[in-house]
């Protein structure tokens, strides 16, 4: 007997869509060459990562093509695979990788000013979970390191496509605490995180890649996309509100973090919350539309 | 509550918290897949619900994932749980 009950209309196509694989450009030697750099400093590791950036412009095309997408859409006009665009998106990319390995390697030199902390805090201080919801955009994972400081448990659900040698180099020049992602996947992964948000602690997660489960159609960017909806139902079955967050980089080496007005799942639909999120993403990635890292087709 | 009105009580009950109205409770034998392809294709937003619906309904808390997958393989395993473990 099979039901299938939970068949949400449009799901094979959203899933279809779901496309990136959570690998890293560039490979073993690639990411090993940087880190040996950044052991001399940050600027040698700029320097060559001017030229890395060209290369993946213009010889690694297929690797730009989500992100030259995502430029013509918020530019409203079409933009080159080979431009001065893509490339400054390419570069930014790969200094805010530069910059989250030597924030993680222990490095003072990276700041962050988080003023996530005026809207996180008071939640936790009231007794409750909260749900953090972040993009892949800017200095996401720097941000998500600080949610450490509040001395509650973090739960972050996610996937790991990373070719083994890299989380192994990664991970050997890592200095600082992390949050250890929770892989399981499978229909029964939210139990924990519900469980974590009723113990008054934190479930951290992206909100902008649909991964598979319920979803809801939202606009982005004048265009439908596919938003999960995860969150949103887990925050409105533990009653507690919805943070979202958005940390970019700005002045050399200064990072931003900031959160938006909390949402409170349980007087909004998740289809609602998702739409929320989506517009939020949408202005804030306008105005620092090179710190977008989303590199695949996010509308196709 | 023997295990029998339990079931039929659970059936009743999963069928309402997560609004499966095209779903009547002689659909789901006691050992029908709750997850997964072969039984009711439930998704993990309905395990939340799940989870929420057995704690108010029944009192009981279940927390842990690992435990979850076992707990919640069919009705009727889930009716053991609850008989073991109701306070």
């Amino acid at each position: 007997m099979h039901f299938r009950a939970r068949r949400q209309d449009g799901l094979e196509e959203a899933l279809d869509k779901a496309r990136w694989t959570g690998k890293s450009y560039g490979g073993y030697w690639g990411n090993w060459c940087f880190l040996q750099l950044l052991k001399l400093g940050a600027l040698p590791a700029y320097g060559l990562l001017l030229f890395v950036a060209a290369y993946f412009v213009v010889f690694r095309r297929k690797a730009c093509e989500g992100g030259v997408k995502f430029l013509s859409k918020v530019e409203g006009r079409k933009i080159g695979a080979i431009s001065l665009e893509t490339y400054r998106l390419a570069f930014s990319f790969g200094v805010c990788l530069l910059d989250r390995a030597m924030a993680f390697s222990g490095s003072k030199k990276i700041k962050i000013d988080d003023e996530c902390e005026k809207t996180i805090k008071p939640i936790l201080e009231s007794g409750r979970g909260a749900v953090v919801v972040t993009a892949h955009v800017g200095g996401w994972e720097m941000a998500g390191a600080e949610l450490l400081k509040y001395g509650r448990r973090v739960f972050m659900p996610g996937t790991d496509g990373e070719d083994p040698r890299i989380r192994k180099l990664s991970e050997s020049a890592r200095k600082t605490k992390k949050i250890s992602v929770n892989v399981s996947g499978g229909a029964l992964s939210n139990i924990e995180a519900y469980s974590v948000l009723k113990g008054g602690g934190i479930v951290a997660m992206h909100a902008d890649r649909y991964a598979g489960g319920r979803f809801a159609r939202v606009k982005f960017l004048g265009e439908e996309v596919a938003a999960p909806t995860a969150a949103y139902w887990l925050a409105k079955a533990a009653g507690v509100p919805v943070v979202q967050t958005v940390c970019f980089r700005g002045k050399l080496f200064h990072y931003s973090a900031r959160a938006f007005p909390p949402m409170d799942a349980n007087l909004k639909t998740p289809n609602e919350c998702a739409s929320e999120f989506m517009s939020n993403l949408e202005s804030a990635i306008k105005a620092h539309k090179y710190q977008w890292f989303n590199f695949y087709d996010f509308w196709k | 509550m023997d295990k029998e009105t339990l079931t039929a009580d659970l059936k009743r009950k999963i069928i309402s918290a997560l609004n499966l109205p095209e779903v009547s409770p002689s659909d789901i034998a006691d050992d029908t897949e709750l997850f997964g392809e072969s039984g009711l294709g439930l998704d993990s937003v309905d395990a939340l619900e799940l989870v929420v619906m057995v704690e108010r309904e029944y009192g009981v808390v279940i927390s842990e994932s690992s435990d979850a997958k076992k707990i919640f393989a069919s009705v009727g395993t889930l009716a053991d749980y609850l008989i073991s473990n109701r306070k």
